[in-house]
Formats: C-alpha cells, structure tokens, sequence
C-alpha cells in the first residue's frame, strides 16, 4: 500500500537568502529571522500559515533546542512539526526532503526550512578551527591536527593517483566558480580569476591552495516546502520536487575501504535513487547544484553522481564546460567557493539558487529556459548524501 | 569542562596505554579473526562484541597523505604531514609522518610505526618513513 515516492507530492513555494560575507552586528538568530520572514513573503503565505520548521542551529551560538527560540524570534508558537537537522552540507537537501515527507503525508501543509550562522564575524577564527576539528575522531583523527579541509585534501590527493585529476583541473573548478559569481551581485567574491591565480595562492593543505577552499562567510537562507496545488497557486512558479534520495555513511574516513570507487558509490547511490524517483535521466539536467567547500567536492560529486566519468571529470571541469555558457553549467551563483560558506547554511543557498534559476530571476546568469535542476548536498568529507532533482512547468 | 576524548576514553584506554610502552595495538575479533580500526563496540565485520586489542608489528604504507601549511593554534608548528596509512593488517590508520621532507612524500612510500607526543602532549602512534615502496614489490 506504501507509495515509496515524493514525486510531485511537494512544491517549493518561497525562497529567500540574506546579504552574505562579513556582517558585523548581525546574530544568527537576526539572520535566521529575518530571511525566514522573506521566504514567507516570497512564497505569498503569512507566517501563522507555517505549520513545519526545521532548522540547523548555529556554529556561532548553538543552543540544544534551536529550533523552539526561531519559532519564537519569529512568534510561531504553535507548528506540527519541528527539528534540528545535523546532516551537515547535506542537511539542506534532506531538510527538503523531510519536508517534503510530511507534505506527502498530509502531516504538514507548509514547512519552512531556516539555516542561518555568522561564523565570519561571530567566531574567533582560531577557535573555530579548534571547535571544528574537536568533530574528529578525538582519539584516532584530532591527535594528529587535520583541518577539516584536510581531509578533502586527503581524498583528493588519492584520487589525483589514481584518475589522474591534476592541480589545474582541481583550479578550474575554482575559475568556474568565480566567473558565475562576477555574474552574481549577491555573491561575497565576484573578481574573475585564473587558473594561475589559484596555483599562485598559498598552499594550505596540499594539494589544496587557498583558492581551491570556499571563504569563510555570514548569511542565511530559507525554502518554504508546500502543497503542489499551494504553489500551482502561489504568486511565484511552482518548483516541483521530482525525486529525492539520501546516501548516510560513517564519519571518519580512515575507515572508509577507499577513497575512490567506494567513496563516489555513496553518492552514486543517492543520485540513482533519486533519478529513478523521478523517472529522469542525467540529460534531462539544464542546471546542476553540488556542495563545494573546496574545489575537489567539485570533481568528486559530479563524478559521483555520475555526470561524468571519474577519469574524464577532471578534463569536463577544465574545459569549461560547468562554467557561464558551459554544457553543464554547475553552481550558477558561484557555489560554495566564492558566492557564500556560512558553513551547513552554504548549501541550502544551492537550492535558493536552483529555484531561482527555473523561476527564471537570476539575470545576467540565467541559464536559458532551465527547467530542470539537480541539487547534491554533500558532507562529512563525502560520507553524507542527500539528492534532489527539481523542476518548473 | 570534560575532555572531548572522555566520551570514548575507556574503550581505547589499551590502545593509548600500550603507545606509552612503544606498542601498537589493533582491535581484532575473536569471533571472525578479522581486524578493524577503530575500537567499535562491535566488530565491523561481524558485529560480534567479543574482541581484542592485540599487538601489531606497524608495518604499512602510505595510502593518502595532506602536508598541512597552516599551524593549528601555537603548539603545532607547520608544515605538517598528515598521513593514512595501510598497515600488514589491512586496517588504516590516521598518523602524522615524523621527520619526513614534506616535499618527498609520496603514496605508497613504506613506513614503519613509531611513537611521539602529539600536539596535546599525549603519546600516541605515529609512522616514519621505512624505505621503498609498497607498489614496486
């Protein structure tokens, strides 16, 4: 009797992002309110329509029961359902997903996803990197000091052996970035760059250079999951939800059998689940939205997600192809590496960013007549997955 | 405030113990004979509760490696090599590289277990560069 599908059980209605890079002043709990405020607007609701919340929390100002002081920052008092998420960059998907299950379900009629931090202004930077790594494995990881992006590095130098990835491929990735964020007003660095630049920036943990690592950002976004007759009806076009699917691994990846075929599987998995939700093939994809805090997210999750070949993603991303104009156009807002990293907030902007894209808003950087977007939250070093394939009439 | 290791202090108390002495322990089950790594609850492989840390002779190879250039707060000094390492074992470990030319590094490079205080001060296992090279044998 159990359909297992969301296709087209759910609609995102309302999208909102806040100003991002460094805004002193603002709290999370500020920015948290005030996009979610936005995302209500923008979806034709009012706030007491709102009967689901799900929220992150904050690296900057955590509290164990988050998601009851937005609710009250925003005078919600009253929803049916409510959560903290803490699937990392994936939690943005899988909150969509959620959402969308308790839409289905007729559990919910509007669900507000809310993520918001201000880990650039609100966090010593140096104590951050000491609360970050203190989420290694304390005994076998934290002892030996691996930044987070560390462990990317780790990845990325075994998949360099093996596929024979290369710097300048890795760089490209960055290059693509940044010339979708100089179309981007919104985004937090928007000065095109070369492939030069990238090599010529200071290695931080090889073989990751500066440029090949997302900045470090404030900023907050927020999607309204709704009824597909509510958006059908709502002021802005409707983003149908299509498919979506979650890959959840371990945590610390020294355990992992590899870091290669093993480690693009999981996300493999998640897209595959995904796609057959959807009864959609890869070609069907206008635009294309994956977690990137540093540039080998980039290789790895279209590889894994099987837009690419993992021996042929490294000559795909070089030869412009997810850059403006390109044939797989990749993080349109300038990603991760140069539109926003708010830490787990940064990847529900890729949604922001998809539906924008299919509404037809985003400018100098639309992608003609995208109809069809697919969105990869990635995290934990790639052991968590969640994907979602979203789509306008 | 507790330590962030106490969490998981008592089932690793043998391992860190035995890198005081200059020994590497690995957990391995007595039900399957298999190795694992970490020390789980149950055994990765067969989920069985019953094992045990046992000695290891830390021979192994370089699976993956990082030279981190940032210094992490002020007690470790960059650059510093990050490995995971393969041992005999088939398990893989989480090291730094001590005493290595950051620039000669490379995967596959043979290594040797030796122990050193990390950058809390706690002696823990750590790998030097043993000669030669896993893939050209």
């Amino acid at each position: 009797m159990t359909e297992r599908t969301l296709k087209r059980k759910a609609a995102i209605m309302g999208v909102a992002q806040t100003p991002v890079g460094r805004l002193p002043g603002r709290s999370a709990m500020d920015l948290n309110a005030r996009v979610a405020l936005d995302a209500v607007a923008d979806a034709g609701l009012r706030m007491e329509d709102v009967d689901g919340l799900l929220v992150f929390g904050s690296r900057a100002d955590d509290h164990m029961r988050y998601q009851a002081l937005v609710a009250e920052h925003l005078a919600l008092p009253k929803k049916r359902f409510t959560d903290v998420t803490k699937t990392g960059g994936a939690s943005s998907a899988s909150a969509v997903r959620t959402a969308a299950s308790l839409i289905a379900t007729g559990q919910c009629e509007n669900v507000l996803i809310v993520f918001g931090d201000n880990i650039a202004t609100g966090v010593d930077h140096e104590q951050m990197l000491l609360t970050y790594i203190e989420h290694h494995h304390p005994d076998f990881e934290v002892p030996y000091g691996p930044l987070i992006i560390s462990l990317y590095a780790l990845v990325a130098q075994r998949c360099m052996h093996e596929y024979g990835w290369t710097s300048e491929q890795l760089a490209s990735a960055a290059v693509a970035a940044r010339a979708f964020a100089s179309l981007n007003p919104e985004a937090q660095f928007r000065k095109p760059i070369t492939v030069e630049d990238v090599l010529a920036s200071r290695m931080v943990t090889s073989p990751l250079h500066l440029f090949d690592c997302a900045p470090i950002s404030d900023g907050a976004a927020a999607v309204l999951v709704g009824r597909p007759e509510d958006a059908e009806a709502a002021p802005k076009p409707a983003v149908h939800l299509e498919g979506a699917a979650s890959l959840f691994s371990y945590y610390f990846i020294h355990d992992l059998p590899n870091y290669t075929d093993y480690l693009l599987g999981m996300a493999r998995q998640s897209a595959d689940e995904c796609f057959a939700m959807a009864g959609m093939q890869r070609s069907d994809v206008d635009v294309v939205y994956v977690g990137d805090p540093t540039t080998i997210c980039v290789l790895a999750n279209l590889a894994g997600t099987g837009f690419a070949d993992a021996k042929e993603v490294g000559e795909l991303v070089a030869s412009g192809a997810t850059g403006p104009g390109g044939s797989l156009p990749v993080n349109t807002h300038g990603g991760n590496l140069s539109c926003a990293h708010p830490g787990t907030p940064g990847q529900l902007m890729h949604i922001v960013e998809a539906v924008r894209q299919l509404r037809g808003e985003t400018g100098e950087r639309q992608v003609a007549d995208a109809r069809t977007a697919f969105v990869h939250g990635q995290a934990g070093v790639f052991t968590s997955h969640c994907s979602l394939l979203l789509t306008r009439d | 405030m507790p330590s962030p290791r106490s969490n998981l202090a008592d089932i690793g108390r043998p391992y860190f113990e035995a890198a005081e002495r200059g020994q590497l322990l690995l957990p391995r089950c007595n039900s399957c004979g298999r190795h694992f790594f970490y020390g789980t609850v149950l055994c990765q492989h067969c989920r069985s509760d019953d094992w045990d840390w046992v000695p290891s002779a830390g021979n192994g190879s370089i699976y993956s490696y990082t030279v981190v250039h940032r210094p992490l707060g002020s007690s470790l000094k960059a650059p510093y090599v990050v490995v995971v390492v393969t041992l005999e074992e088939g398990v893989r470990v989480m090291a730094n590289l001590l005493d290595a030319d950051p620039e000669a590094v490379a995967i596959d490079q043979r290594v040797q277990v030796d122990f050193a205080p990390d950058w809390q001060g706690k002696v823990v296992p750590m790998f030097r560069l043993a000669g030669g090279s896993a893939k050209a044998e």
